[in-house]
């Protein structure tokens, strides 16, 4: 039931060129900003859109390989499709939304709607099994989406994007049910978000896409301890450099020395350094740690009880101070101050 | 927002007055002229009633023609992205803007004993499809599927292809996408569709009578009558237009909503 592809198409400007593979009940998280190829990733999945090359091959079965002449078409694959809309069928009672998937496939008419009652209720939606879907909510809505697709028992279960139409409280809540679902399909789930806390909250393995290419793939733990772009770093928020070994202590980041506790032995390498780490002073501080810089305040964004401070300087670096400190250095955009960094708190790995 | 004067607005007012004038008076003149008394016995005539009959079936026909094969035809012309398409779209359009009895002479020359088609078919078949009820549906299906087929493709180029590529990757072929997605969601599109092409056939004239003739009972439509009765009987001419205005508001019902705000 693995899934092994290998993908080369155009498509407007996008020229995607991706190998994805994944075992039985992984789930994968796909990322990326917007036009990086996500979509196009998942319909050509599907067989909404076909390959130019490479081979998409399914549970031992061929489904796409240009090179060989084979093409199947969507409605043979074993896929499960969920939108960002739930496009539920206005004229289908809820039930039969999820019966569709089967009964499309030639199962009678009973077993199709039992099998439909049985994934509605695995869903807590067993009182709305005759509604239409426009009395829904957008949250049930989504979750009678989720059991559709996972209704045909797919080996592929594609999410695009499923929370993200979905109001904060409600995305939590069908965020939360989505897991529980999920980890009981043994089928693989690939799952494109653009909402960190989806990927590092659901999935198990991570895999980064700009402009049609793989940037990085791990499990989520080892794409936290090491981003290897500053897209990647960005999603899960920390500082990302790449600079150039000095010596076994510093790396020289665009003309500035950084000092890390540890350097590998490797000429290019990438430095992380997490925000709160990053401290903020109005006069340079005295006997102070090495990592000192000059750095101007170019936005603050309050969130609860910290805030994320961007600063140029010598490179560009978030810094997350207390409100507190936010008011003690009576921050404000433009304002010149000096940010710190322990060496201890400077991470270094090869790029 | 002050208004304008009311002459300055004259402009406007009397060419708009003009314009209703020239639609209204002459169905006014329609009800005014009719014997409301006699009307039961004008509909009962023997010239009247296979007149009413024929066109009740034939444009039947026609609809049923129209919905078998135009709403395929609009799905296709809706989601396909061949560069032939917009040709073939251009040609659904030909009958809508073609004189109706030019479409009548084409259908000769199609079908006639001499036809393209139907000289072969006479040879092998030994059927005559000119001058029978067989061909005013042929003329009625002519000039109304255009309006069907416009009407329906509109509606279904309005549904989000997404639904399309869902139920495929749900395991619907094709045609169970049509059948039980795309003409359950346009439904609202196929009846307007529908209203459309069956006024169209109700009101066919030239098409008619060029290529089907105008026999009493086999091949005399109801716009047929009234036309030979305006001669001899106005009065059941009367009453059988004042059936075919009656139809055509009831028709206009059925699009309320979609078509009048």
């Amino acid at each position: 039931m693995s899934l092994k592809a290998d993908i080369t198409l155009t498509r407007g400007l996008l020229q995607l060129g991706i190998e994805l593979s994944a075992q039985p009940g992984q789930i994968v998280a796909v990322l990326g900003p917007n036009g990086s190829g996500k979509t196009t990733l998942l319909h050509t999945l599907a067989g909404l859109i076909r390959c130019r090359q490479g081979r998409i091959q399914v549970a031992g079965a061929l489904w796409d390989c240009p090179a060989e002449k084979v093409w199947m078409a969507p409605e043979h694959r074993r896929t499960g499709l969920v939108l960002a809309d739930h496009l539920l069928f206005p004229h289908l009672s809820v039930v039969d939304n999820v019966a569709f998937g089967p009964r499309s496939r030639g199962v009678p008419r009973a077993g199709a709607r039992s099998r439909a009652r049985a994934e509605l209720v695995a869903l807590g939606l067993g009182g709305r099994l005759e509604d239409r879907p426009r009395e829904l909510s957008s949250g049930q809505a989504q979750r009678v989406a989720l059991a559709r697709a996972l209704a045909t028992d797919p080996a592929l279960l594609l999410l695009d994007e499923p929370l993200s139409a979905l109001d904060p409280t409600t995305r939590a809540q069908t965020r939360a049910d989505l897991g529980v679902r999920l980890r009981a399909f043994d089928g693989i789930t690939i799952l494109v978000t653009h909402d960190p806390l989806d990927a590092l909250s659901l999935a198990d393995q991570l895999v980064f896409i700009d402009a049609g290419r793989l940037v990085q793939q791990g499990t989520p733990r080892e794409v936290i301890a090491r981003p290897r772009d500053p897209y990647v770093a960005h999603v899960v928020g920390l500082n990302f450099l790449r600079g150039e070994r000095i010596d076994g202590r510093q790396v020289d980041v665009a003309g500035t020395t950084v000092v890390a506790p540890e350097v590998p032995p490797v000429a290019a390498v990438c430095v992380t350094i997490a925000p709160s780490a990053v401290a903020l002073y109005q006069a340079r501080p005295h006997g102070s740690p090495r990592n000192t810089w000059p750095v101007t305040v170019s936005d603050i964004l309050l969130i609860g009880q910290t805030a994320r401070v961007s600063l140029t300087g010598p490179f560009a670096l978030v810094a997350e101070v207390t409100t507190a400190a936010v008011a003690d250095l009576q921050l404000g955009v433009g304002q010149d101050l000096w940010a710190t960094v322990k060496a201890t708190e400077v991470h270094v790995y090869p790029a | 927002m002050a208004r304008s004067p009311r002459w300055a607005r004259a402009g406007l007012l009397v060419p708009a007055w003009v314009a209703i004038a020239v639609l209204l008076v002459p169905l006014l003149a329609l009800l005014l002229r009719a014997d409301w008394a006699g009307m039961p016995a004008q509909l009962a005539k023997p010239s009247v009633v296979p007149a009413l009959r024929l066109s009740l079936l034939t444009t039947s026909a026609t609809l049923v023609i129209c919905a078998l094969v135009g709403t395929p035809l609009a799905w296709l012309l809706a989601r396909s992205t061949h560069r032939v398409t917009p040709w073939l779209r251009a040609l659904v359009t030909v009958p809508l803007v073609l004189p109706p009895v030019v479409g009548g002479v084409a259908l000769l020359m199609a079908y006639g004993r001499e036809g393209v088609v139907g000289s072969t078919l006479l040879e092998v078949a030994g059927w005559s499809i000119p001058f029978t009820p067989v061909a005013v549906v042929f003329a009625e299906t002519f000039v109304a599927l255009p309006f069907y087929v416009l009407a329906v493709e509109g509606s279904m180029q309005g549904l989000d292809p997404r639904y399309d590529g869902l139920a495929a990757t749900l395991g619907a072929s094709p045609w169970r996408t049509f059948r039980t997605v795309v003409v359950p969601m346009v439904a609202p599109g196929i009846a307007s569709g529908a209203a459309l092409a069956w006024a169209r056939a109700l009101g066919e004239f030239g098409a008619t009578i060029t290529f089907a003739g105008n026999f009493p009972g086999r091949t005399q439509t109801a716009p047929l009558a009234v036309y030979v009765a305006l001669e001899s009987d106005p009065q059941a001419a009367i009453a059988l237009s004042l059936v075919m205005l009656l139809i055509s508001v009831l028709v206009l019902g059925a699009l309320r909503g979609r078509w009048l705000r």
